[in-house]
């Protein structure tokens, strides 16, 4: 185990540029660690000979990714994104030849219409749903409550945990999740002061497009 | 060496992994949670993120398990998103390759008998003006008791000797003609019933009978109404103001219009007046061309339904030169299997309207899709039955769905496409066209095939030599050509810059010395089109293609296209009657194009190339950027060698990739 301990270290100090400098009095030398020989260890490229990268390259998802998003997070299509799908980035192999996937700004204007479109007709859709279970956005939520101001915390960050892990793959987790809540808290105080019902189902579809046009859902 | 069992949580691997602790030491690439794990193989893999339930299930065994990836591999949804990738590494589109000028499609009307029709281009050679179509209110065989115009005291024929339908009706073309309305009096807006009332109320002159047309009109409250015009050499247009001098029959009625005094060059010097007879075309009996400044329309006729339409009628009406289906013209014996059967009067659409289109695009739309699918088919097949990767590159096998089955066999869309069928028409599948097209159908194609690169959609997309070179480079062995850095640029006087041999032109040689032996795999198929030259019709000489070469005769009756019938140089003049792929071509190089692509293949297997760059692209693909140097040094190899052992199975390959410490970091 020491040996195996000490050759992770020599490793580790192999793979990072910004080791500690070796005292004056001894040169400044490794012991050379033979990878080949080990079982169980992948060798790391140094960080600093390739532009710091040494994992994979975060990327935005492509139009394809997108839709099967949208559809799986959400159960819903967005109606317009095959009629975007070229300023979306997509490629049609014979006059673009290669899929942008560029987070810019007039992706991230479609997708915020996209996510409008989306979330709000699926909050709308959750309203005339009684069974709290089938509800798509709300369903850690008690579906009696009227007065979404009065929810508990802890179901309304259970909830919020449910979606961010839909969405995003990423539980969502304190601070951040404090939050979130804190904006949940001020759409359902906008709700008491509007007597119509629609605003009462976009609590939630707000929060969706939150959700939607986060980085998380679009970059993996 | 890599590390490859199971997928753990990264975090607990704990200070065992030497890895995790160089991560955390450096914290240069944090390792990934499980569910974005989840997340990141799901979209890589599936195209889509995990759904709830996934989710859970992964949360609940708290770690992605090899057992895991290989049952994702096996989804529809997994072999889907290959097809996608292949999609863009093949840039399987046609749609902007093939030039559908629209020039046969069957348009649909709406007035007289509603007859199915060419319009657009194919008019003018027709019927004397583009965008004109048939007489919609005449049955072709009805052209002796039906005539727009019997004040022009005609004998009509309904068809020649032979069979092909002649006009049945006859306008004047407003485009050199100025027609004005005939009223009952000037500035009136009633007019007499037709030309033989005016000419018998005195409203247009006797001398003037010929030119009197009964038009019918096309817009406003009399649409669909025939009305009396007088039409005559628009006076406004320099063309034809000049003729200005009549010429008379015998009863005093003009019968044409000549200019006294023709400059050289004018592009008038007589307007004949029209009639139902048709001139011949350049004195060829057989050949017909329209009349001069008239537009000579057929009549109607019925047809059977187009092998496009599903909707159950039986028969159609069409217009009578459309509905024809000679395979040649009878008395000049020339092919209607051509793009000449738009311009041929006698050929029309052929059986079943097989070289024509429907008019809504749809038949064009289906051909373009089976044809850019197709590839993907092949490359489908090979991952499914996990085989050798680069099979997709050497199979006989492809696939054929009702489409392409009835395109090949029924030799359909000739003016659009230029495309052979890739094995004898006896084997390939006969698949109705009323069958789904989603539906294909495995055969095995002639031995001259290899995999991807024989596909119609491959040789269309790529349309030269140096095209399909350049996209086999880069796309299977990941190289591009450019100039070296060191380059000579050779002195402007030097010889070598007017060399025509590409490969030996200095400068050009740096690339083209590989590009143009390379590019003679492809020497047996044409360029700008998808057909294989078989070598049983295209010899690889051809005296006859040389005799006309010497003789100046370049064309050779449109025969020799494929072979060189120009000499640039010695070497073209010693290569004249030759098939063109074969000019610069040295003794070593002349084997590549009779083995075709597959010889490619095999060569390029043998350097390991072809494996270096299958692992280059998976890692771009599942990575998300290019391989780092020092990143090739460390895992192209073992991973090229993983590759290989487990038999060039893609699948395998993508394992490999997705078990690196690259993959499972995030920068």
């Amino acid at each position: 185990m020491n040996a195996r301990f000490l050759l992770a270290v020599a490793v580790a100090l192999a793979a990072c540029s910004k080791a500690p400098a070796p005292p004056a009095d001894r040169p400044a030398a490794l012991n050379p660690v033979d990878l080949g020989n080990h079982p169980s260890l992948t060798p790391l490229p140094d960080p600093d000979l390739q532009g710091g990268h040494v994992g994979r390259a975060p990327r935005r998802i492509t139009v394809a990714q997108l839709k099967a998003s949208i559809q799986v997070t959400t159960g819903r299509q967005w109606s317009q994104i095959d009629n975007l799908s070229g300023s979306l980035g997509k490629a049609d192999y014979a006059l673009i030849n290669a899929e942008a996937v560029e987070p810019n700004l007039v992706f991230a204007k479609f997708l915020e219409d996209g996510a409008r479109e989306v979330c709000l007709a699926v909050a709308a859709a959750d309203l005339g749903r009684p069974n709290q279970a089938d509800r798509v956005l709300s369903p850690r939520v008690s579906a009696a409550l009227t007065d979404l101001t009065k929810a508990d915390d802890a179901s309304v960050k259970d909830n919020l945990v449910y979606l961010s892990t839909r969405f995003w793959g990423q539980p969502l987790a304190s601070p951040e999740l404090d939050t979130w809540l804190a904006t949940y808290k001020a759409l359902a105080a906008q709700t008491t002061r509007v007597t119509a019902p629609a605003p009462k189902g976009q609590v939630w579809g707000a929060l969706c497009v939150g959700l939607m046009t986060d980085p998380r859902f679009f970059t993996y | 060496m890599l590390r490859m069992g199971r997928w753990l949580l990264v975090g607990a691997l704990g200070a065992l992994s030497g890895s995790a602790l160089a991560a955390d030491v450096c914290t240069a690439a944090p390792a990934v949670p499980l569910e974005r794990q989840v997340r990141q193989l799901y979209l890589d893999l599936l195209g889509r993120p995990p759904t709830m339930d996934e989710y859970r299930f992964m949360q609940s065994r708290g770690a992605i398990t090899q057992a895991d990836i290989d049952e994702l591999m096996s989804r529809d949804e997994f072999f889907g998103r290959m097809k996608t990738y292949h999609r863009a590494l093949l840039r399987a589109n046609v749609s902007a390759s093939v030039y559908d000028q629209g020039d046969t499609r069957l348009q649909s009307s709406s007035d007289g008998f509603k007859p199915f029709e060419l319009r657009g281009n194919p008019s003018a050679p027709l019927r004397g003006k583009n965008g004109i179509s048939c007489d919609h209110f005449v049955q072709q065989s009805d052209c002796t008791t039906n005539q727009q115009d019997p004040h022009f005291d005609l004998s009509p024929v309904c068809r020649d000797a032979n069979g092909v339908p002649m006009p049945v009706s006859v306008d004047y073309d407003p485009g050199i003609y100025q027609c004005t309305l005939v009223t009952t009096a000037p500035g009136a807006t009633t007019t007499p019933a037709d030309c033989a009332a005016a000419l018998t109320a005195g409203l247009v002159p006797d001398k003037y009978r010929y030119f009197c047309d009964n038009r019918r009109e096309t817009a406003g409250a009399a649409s669909g109404q025939l009305r009396p015009y007088l039409c005559l050499p628009d006076p406004t247009k320099p063309t034809t103001m000049v003729l200005s001098q009549e010429v008379t029959d015998s009863s005093g009625r003009v019968v044409s219009f000549v200019n006294p005094a023709p400059a050289a060059g004018a592009v008038f010097t007589q307007l004949d007046r029209c009639d139902l007879t048709m001139p011949l075309k350049n004195n060829v009996k057989g050949s017909y061309t329209p009349r001069r400044g008239c537009m000579q329309r057929e009549g109607v006729v019925a047809a059977p339904v187009p092998f496009w339409d599903k909707s159950g009628v039986t028969a159609i009406t069409s217009c009578a030169i459309e509905a024809q289906a000679r395979a040649v013209n009878p008395v000049t014996m020339e092919s209607c299997e051509t793009t000449r059967f738009t311009s041929d009067r006698s050929c029309g659409c052929g059986v079943g309207f097989r070289r024509c289109e429907a008019g809504d695009n749809s038949v064009h739309n289906a051909r373009l899709a089976a044809i850019n699918e197709e590839p993907l088919l092949i490359t489908d097949s090979v991952l499914r039955r996990n085989e050798d990767y680069f099979n997709i590159l050497t199979t006989r096998r492809s696939f054929l769905n009702s489409t392409l089955s009835e395109f090949y066999r029924e030799k359909q869309g000739v003016s659009v496409w230029a495309v052979s069928p890739q094995s004898s028409l006896e084997a390939l599948p006969q698949i109705d066209y009323t069958m789904d097209p989603t539906q294909w159908v495995e055969y095995v194609r002639d031995d001259n095939n290899a995999g991807v690169l024989t596909t119609p959609a491959f040789l269309y997309r790529f349309p030269t030599y140096r095209s399909r070179v350049n996209e086999f480079y880069g796309a299977f062995l990941c190289k591009h050509f450019s100039v070296p850095a060191d380059a000579v640029v050779a002195a402007p006087e030097d010889g070598c810059n007017r060399e025509n041999n590409l490969a030996k032109r200095c400068g050009c040689n740096y690339c083209h010395a590989t590009i143009e032996p390379t590019g003679a795999h492809w020497g047996r198929y044409g360029e700008r089109n998808a057909i294989y030259l078989d070598p049983a019709v295209y010899a690889k000489y051809d005296a006859r293609c040389r005799d006309c070469a010497l003789n100046g005769n370049l064309a050779c009756d449109g025969e020799c296209g494929n072979y060189v019938m120009q000499a640039l140089d010695g070497d073209g003049a010693n290569s004249l009657g030759l098939l063109k792929s074969y000019l610069y071509r040295t003794a070593d190089e002349e084997p590549n194009i009779v083995a075709g692509p597959r010889l490619l293949v095999e060569r390029m297997l043998q350097t390991g190339d072809l494996e270096r760059c299958a692992v280059q692209n998976m890692w771009q693909e599942f990575v998300g950027r290019p391989m780092s140097t020092q990143e090739q040094q460390l895992y192209l190899q073992p991973l090229t060698t993983g590759f290989v052992g487990k038999g060039r199975n893609l699948k395998e390959l993508i394992k490999l990739v997705i078990a690196t410490d690259a993959y499972r970091r995030i920068d």
